[in-house]
């Protein structure tokens, strides 16, 4: 199956939710900055490039993991993917599920975030960038446990 | 194969570029459909076996694009996108013989590119 993160600009928020799905950031404390910044493709994706989906890896369940940054349109984007596998697929149960991670963000991913990609200026809002992070990794916990939940009981 | 005519404004172009790639001559039209943002019609089977779909790409062009080319490579799925935008300006909107020799040029350079 093919689990999909998205939310903005597929920079930060679904990065980091596909990187803890994955094993990258830690379960049970919150991660220091460079555990952040070794993810891969954190915090690099140029606003061309929003809509691409990004490969991060494959979880112990053998699910393939991918991270899309749809803009604002989320909800429009979602369905164009769901319909298209459905077309492929004959269905779309078991074969993707589209989590957006939207929500996880707060105030000071979004400065950072505008900073870094929209500004250039890469360090300082990186540095703001990880402390909203640092700040919402409780929720990000809390998503990870939903999703395994739900995937341990084959509710996808 | 996959073939998208995208359009944002113009449903008219690429309703008529869909069924002039389908060989169909009598194109039946309706002023009244349109459709929904970011949403795709299959309109058919062309005689080389393609599948072609009319797409309204809403209010994000490039978004549109990267979703379904990076959809397409994820799934192994040849997808060519025929892009209708510029066929939105008054010009092609209103003049509908314009709109239609553009068209016949431009899925001729496709049938070229494409070998088809």
């Amino acid at each position: 199956m093919k689990i999909i993160y998205s939310c903005y600009g597929g920079a930060h928020t679904s990065i980091i939710a596909a990187g803890l799905h994955l094993g990258y950031l830690p379960h049970d404390k919150t991660p220091n900055k460079e555990a952040i910044l070794s993810i891969p493709f954190f915090d690099q994706t140029e606003t061309a490039n929003i809509g691409v989906p990004l490969y991060m890896g494959q979880d112990q369940h053998n699910n393939e993991v991918y991270v899309i940054g749809m803009g604002s349109y989320r909800k429009e984007g979602a369905q164009l993917i769901y319909r298209l596998v459905n077309d492929l697929r004959g269905g779309c149960r078991g074969e993707v599920i589209i989590i957006n991670s939207i929500a996880l963000i707060n105030l000071e991913i979004r400065i950072g975030g505008f900073l870094s990609r929209r500004l250039g200026l890469v360090d300082i809002g990186r540095r703001i960038i990880i402390f909203g992070i640092r700040r919402k990794y409780d929720k990000f916990l809390q998503l990870k446990r939903e999703i395994n939940k739900r995937l341990g009981n084959n509710e996808f | 194969m996959k073939i998208y005519y995208i359009y944002r404004y113009n449903f008219y172009a690429a309703h008529l570029a869909a069924y002039l790639h389908l060989g169909i001559k009598n194109i039946p039209w309706n002023k009244n459909t349109s459709i929904a943002e970011m949403q795709f019609e299959f309109y058919g089977l062309s005689p080389e076996n393609q599948e072609i779909y009319v797409a309204n790409y809403g209010g994000n062009k490039q978004i549109f694009i990267n979703l379904l080319k990076g959809i397409g490579a994820i799934y192994n799925i040849d997808i060519k996108i025929v892009d209708l935008s510029k066929l939105d300006q008054v010009a092609y909107r209103y003049f509908k013989d314009r709109t239609r020799r553009y068209i016949e040029m431009r899925l001729e350079a496709l049938q070229h590119e494409n070998n088809i």
